[in-house]
């Protein structure tokens, strides 16, 4: 399985749209928003940072990944690997450590351009949880990617995770914090997955332990797609 | 109207002898339907390790469901199927059979090298990566992207994926469909080398020629039904035989049998009916030895009719 992994991970970094979308964008619009709509509050530069990381994570796992899923099921890929020894369980595990794997350059990416281009300086012990961190937000969201992935055809399921992307990405107040929200939207923006995620890393910029009151909405979250997920698994397979 | 014919296994539904663990396949009463449309409607099939069968028969015969069956890929609604007297799940986890199956595609953004690598280790005992490209016909094509190739091209590195697990089985379904005639005849080239180790190969068809060219034995299907089933020199036969029937007063049936290429007589009166499998010859014999016989008619034996009808324009 590792070789399988491992060709997994190579095959996706060789995909323009996936460099182009999933790790440029976030790369590029973070340095957009905070060189050139910069100023405001100090730690700015730091929580955009965490939130366009975020966002290219999140990209990386609902349509670099999981929505994949609904193309080589289409396609009939997962016919040939039928006839090996690797079982649909196996090839979702192959699946899901790819995107883990996957989500790294992004995240590392990104930091690296908040440290390199915007001076953002943390302790050691900060970065270092950031990515673990980032890695648990972005679970939500690639459990949603394989949930489409094994719900619709190649097409659809592209289309609708990339739609759920930006909405949920936007929604969660990735893009533009949600305090700029007005007050309506700010609520359902509370309410989202994408803004509990990012929440776990605003907290650690702010001095707090990541987990508070919110992580509870981010938990039940996670529950939920996590077994959207296996019970669309279950029901493909 | 289809004439049933057996020639060889089978008959009714029962099989004839007994099928050991040494049987590459035994289908028995496998049926499938989906909704309203019966795929497959109870077909028995023992395959011996070592054959090289062609599942012939035209669109929408059931090929590719009792293939899918035959491999695990579906499950039947009634009837059971085996691999050298396992699951066919079993099989494919013991690395005992490869398939190419229709609507697969290629990963895309891989080499052909890493695909083949990639599968070789979820393999229990793959062969060689080299040795499989070789045998496959791709080995030039190590290096290239899965969506770089042309259609025979694609063909033959998924041939090379069935072959990487080392299987003592080949399913292929209807493996050359869309490919020309050049990529057809590469393709069949490396089954032929496959084979030639003494590996079962069952490949299914709409081809007559390719049946003909490739397998020794032919197993007819239609309407999800095995129809015949023999040596392909016996179903050759079928397909060539014509009836010669004339008007011939006072008609030694004895003579009428050493006329070229006929080989039943039958004489009712001054009636005569010959089966021959040389229609052509057997009528210029018979004119000229006979100057009397008239009203000279030529048909397709009823079994060529079935057959006809079972392989289609395609075939002709």
């Amino acid at each position: 399985m590792g070789t399988y992994l491992l060709l997994e991970v190579r095959r996706t970094l060789r995909s323009v749209p996936f460099l182009l979308y999933t790790v440029g964008f976030p790369v590029g619009f973070y340095l957009l928003f905070t060189q050139v709509f910069g100023g405001g509050a100090s730690n700015w530069a730091a929580q955009y940072m965490v939130s366009m990381a975020l966002y290219g994570a999140m990209g990386a796992g609902l349509t670099g990944v999981g929505a994949r899923i609904a193309t080589e099921r289409t396609r009939g890929w997962t016919r040939t690997l039928a006839l090996t020894p690797l079982r649909p369980a196996g090839y979702l595990v192959i699946k899901l450590a790819a995107s883990v794997l996957l989500t790294l350059p992004v995240i590392l990416l990104v930091m690296l351009a908040g440290f390199a281009v915007n001076g953002v300086r943390l302790p050691v012990s900060t970065w270092l949880l950031l990515v673990p961190l980032l890695w648990l937000a972005t679970l939500p969201f690639t459990a949603l990617g394989i949930a489409i992935g094994y719900s619709a055809r190649d097409e659809v399921a592209n289309g609708v995770s990339i739609v759920l992307l930006f909405a949920l990405s936007i929604g969660g107040g990735l893009w533009m914090p949600v305090q700029l929200f007005p007050g309506w939207l700010a609520a359902v923006a509370k309410g989202l997955p994408s803004y509990r995620a990012g929440e776990l890393a605003w907290r650690v910029l702010d001095g707090h332990q990541p987990f508070g009151a919110g992580a509870l909405v981010f938990a039940g979250w996670l529950v939920a797609l996590l077994a959207l997920a296996g019970w669309r698994f279950r029901r493909a397979s | 109207m289809v004439v049933r014919h057996y020639l060889g296994y089978g008959g009714d539904g029962t099989l004839v002898g007994v099928s050991g663990s040494g049987d590459a396949v035994v289908l028995r009463g496998v049926r499938k339907r989906y909704g309203d449309v019966t795929a497959v409607a109870g077909v028995d099939l023992t395959i011996a390790a070592g054959e090289v069968v062609a599942l012939l028969g035209p669109n929408g015969a059931g090929k590719s469901t009792t293939v899918d069956i035959m491999v695990g890929l579906r499950a039947p609604d009634a009837g059971e199927v085996s691999l050298y007297g396992m699951a066919p799940r079993r099989a494919l986890d013991e690395g005992r059979v490869g398939a190419v199956l229709q609507a697969g595609a290629l990963l895309p953004n891989a080499t052909v090298g890493e695909l083949l690598r990639a599968i070789a280790a979820l393999q229990p005992h793959p062969l060689p990566v080299a040795e499989v490209a070789a045998a496959a016909g791709v080995s030039e094509l190590l290096r290239r992207r899965t969506d770089r190739l042309s259609g025979g091209q694609q063909q033959r590195v998924r041939f090379a994926l069935a072959l990487v697990g080392d299987p003592s089985l080949l399913v292929l379904d209807e493996p050359t469909a869309g490919l020309d005639v050049a990529a057809r005849r590469d393709f069949w080239a490396g089954v032929r080398r496959y084979a030639g180790q003494g590996r079962t190969v069952l490949f299914s068809t709409h081809y007559l020629e390719e049946a003909d060219e490739v397998a020794d034995r032919i197993v007819l299907i239609d309407r999800g039904r095995v129809v015949a089933d023999g040596p392909t020199t016996a179903i050759r036969a079928m397909g060539s035989a014509r009836q010669v029937r004339c008007t011939l007063p006072d008609a030694d049936p004895d003579a009428l049998r050493d006329l070229p290429g006929v080989s039943s007589v039958e004489v009712h009166g001054a009636a005569v009916v010959l089966r021959s499998n040389d229609s052509d010859a057997t009528l210029r014999a018979l004119l000229a030895a006979y100057p009397l016989a008239h009203d000279v008619e030529v048909n397709a034996a009823a079994l060529t009719d079935a057959f006809l009808e079972l392989t289609g324009a395609e075939a002709h």
